[in-house]
């Protein structure tokens, strides 16, 4: 292959991790045609839709990509499916490198007795409609008085928050208030966190813990003992002293108990066909109970969507590993994807610099093998039932999101696509 | 005057900081600048033949990004003798993090305080928490006085010799 002539770069999923590929490759190879596909008509994945809707610093990183998308040479193509709309190999056909980056974005299910319960949901259930991904809100209303929570990292903490947090706390935030109402009609009186792990072992962040604090009227208690003997500067001593405060906090005549169960396991959800309790076992004492529950909501991790047609016949595309990102030379992977449903946004930035290296060297040392001429996206448009989003028309979609915001909200998020992809291809 | 630009980050926004301080001192073609990320950059190249900006966010509870930490130990071990060095700083952050708000920046201006080097200028600060103002256009507001305070150091130094 020559490498004077600009080639055509595909990459599959427009999160974080296929973002940062780009951006690392078109700082490179800046002549390049790099076409971001995402099956959704909107960008970004989970920044859009999973980062929590009060936390808008964390999804600011999104000018970046604005940035990215401005470049003549980086197209995104909204609203298309790989592995449905374009099979991979077709994709492949018509484009010098692949990378996909389709992320994880499944909440993992508890495993245990009694998960199929009416009343078990998991935190995606609430998350993708808070966010606006999913028109269902209909949970929101049923969670009842008495909620326990399984998890302990930051998704968790999500939740937890979301659980606490009263109107006036959304100030600023792009919640869907449709969700949000439906919740505050008959929010929760009490919420147990159980976490497997112990409070030292325990995946949250303490500037999350504390932030729990900012929140009126909620009294914190906690079943960890203490311990002096902690390097003041770790993670696990932050931590303890985050949740120290919180439960040092007096508050008289609290609307929501909060207790925070660490090294407790849920072993089973009770009940017929409505979950009515949950079987917990403590580490520390061996002792087995039973503790009452409208409803569970389990913060357990995530997975990959395995019954996505990008995936069939290539499942081995799902297996995790820290190694390379390439598949073969000329395809590769990156992200959650490729490492798992473990890290932060930046942690993809690291991620996507390491597989671009890969992609540069396997161009620099000529062993993308194929001499067909490749023409990116035009190749592939007869194939297409409908023109991809491009970016200039998703920023009309964007641009009404924000005119349409309420008084006391950064913008209206269009439920699902439907409305985006209307807004994106009305001719003004 | 020949200015360098070194940055350290994690998430990004502080390389394309770097990116667009590079290209608004370029555009004024009044100076010579280059920009370079802190992890490709070698404590051995600081000297006084150059200005220097530094840009470094923070993250973990208030560390330098990932990308600014061998450089910042390289000069923990070594300890060279900057005191003919001037730089200039700007931190990122985020107030969330109220106890370690942009301390990242704190660790790597301290040490190379230490060192003798000398910051000039105001301290440049982003808030992430400040969702109105991006991290670039921050930056773009604040240099000017920071190239404002190395043209004065040139003149001292030419006054003094
Ligand atoms: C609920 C939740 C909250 C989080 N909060 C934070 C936080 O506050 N801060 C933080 O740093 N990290 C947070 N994270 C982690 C962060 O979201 C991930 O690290 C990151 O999104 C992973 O990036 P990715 O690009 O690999 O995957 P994703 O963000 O999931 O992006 C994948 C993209 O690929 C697209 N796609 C998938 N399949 C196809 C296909 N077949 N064809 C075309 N496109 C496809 C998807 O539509 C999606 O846009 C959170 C994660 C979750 C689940
Ligand atoms: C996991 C994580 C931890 C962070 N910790 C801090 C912190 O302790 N103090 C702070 O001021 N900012 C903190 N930040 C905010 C970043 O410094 C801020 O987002 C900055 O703009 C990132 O710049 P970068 O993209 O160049 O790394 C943190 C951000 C993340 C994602």
């Amino acid at each position: 292959m020559t490498t004077d002539k600009p080639l055509q770069i595909a990459v599959v999923g427009s999160g974080p991790s296929g973002c940062f590929l780009a951006q690392a490759l078109n700082r490179k190879r800046p002549d390049d045609i790099i076409t971001v596909f995402d099956q959704l008509a909107a960008p970004y994945g989970l920044i859009r839709y999973g980062v929590a809707t009060d936390h808008q610093q964390t999804k600011s990183i999104t000018r970046q990509f604005d940035r990215l998308f401005a470049k003549e040479n980086v197209k995104f193509a909204g609203n298309i499916e790989i592995g449905a709309d374009i099979k991979i190999e077709d994709l492949r056909e018509q484009f010098d490198v692949v990378a996909l980056a389709t992320g994880r974005p499944n909440a993992r299910q508890l495993d245990i007795p009694g998960k199929d319960l009416d009343g078990v949901y998991t935190a995606a259930d609430l998350i993708y409609s808070l966010n606006s991904f999913r028109g269902k809100t209909d949970v929101f209303s049923t969670l009842g008085e008495h909620i326990v929570l399984v998890g302990g990292g930051n998704v968790a903490l999500d939740i937890l928050r979301f659980l606490i947090k009263e109107h006036t706390d959304y100030d600023g935030s792009d919640v869907n208030d449709d969700a949000l109402e439906a919740y505050l009609g008959a929010p929760v009186k009490t919420v147990t966190v159980l976490n497997r792990s112990s409070i030292d072992e325990a995946k949250s962040d303490s500037a999350m813990l504390r932030e729990l604090g900012s929140i009126e009227g909620v009294r914190f208690t906690s079943n960890h003992a203490p311990e002096e003997d902690l390097d003041e500067k770790s993670a696990a001593a932050r931590r303890r002293s985050a949740v120290d405060s919180l439960v040092d906090t007096q508050t008289s005549a609290p609307r929501v108990e909060v207790a925070f169960r660490f090294s407790t396991a849920p072993e089973q959800f009770l009940g017929q066909d409505t979950l009515e309790g949950i079987q917990i076992h403590e580490a520390e004492t061996q002792l087995r109970s039973e503790i009452y529950a409208d409803s569970a909501i389990t913060a357990v991790g995530f997975e990959a969507d395995d019954k996505s047609p990008i995936y069939k016949g290539h499942e081995d595309l799902m297996r995790i590993t820290e190694d390379s990102g390439r598949i073969e030379p000329g395809f590769y992977r990156t992200g959650w994807l490729k490492r798992g449903a473990v890290g932060t946004i930046p942690a993809n930035r690291a991620c996507a610099q390491g597989v671009a290296k890969e992609i540069l060297a396997d161009i620099d040392e000529n062993r993308i093998h194929d001499t067909a001429e490749k023409s990116g996206l035009d190749g592939l448009r007869h194939r297409l039932a409908e023109e991809p989003i491009s970016f200039s028309q998703w920023v009309l979609a964007n641009e009404k999101e924000l005119n349409l915001a309420d008084v006391n909200r950064i913008r209206k998020k269009f439920v699902g696509q439907r409305d985006i992809i209307a807004q994106a291809t009305t001719q003004n | 005057m020949n200015i360098q630009i070194l940055y350290g980050t994690e998430s990004g926004n502080t390389e394309l900081l770097a990116m667009d301080l590079e290209e608004e001192i370029a555009d004024s073609g009044d100076h010579e600048v280059e920009f370079a990320d802190l992890q490709e950059y070698e404590v051995s190249s600081l000297d006084s033949s150059k200005y220097y900006i530094f840009a470094c966010s923070t993250h973990g509870e208030g560390e330098l990004p990932y990308t600014a930490q061998e450089f910042y130990e390289t000069l923990v071990e070594e300890s060279p003798d900057l005191s003919d060095v001037y730089y200039a700083m700007f931190g990122l952050g985020d107030r969330f993090y109220e106890d370690t708000y942009s301390q990242g920046s704190e660790v790597l201006d301290k040490k190379l305080s230490e060192l003798g080097a000398t910051r000039v200028g105001e301290y440049g600060r982003h808030d992430a928490s400040s969702l109105e103002v991006t991290p670039s256009d921050a930056a773009l507001e604040w240099l000017p006085q920071a190239l404002a305070a190395f043209s004065e150091i040139g003149e001292d130094v030419s006054a003094a010799s």
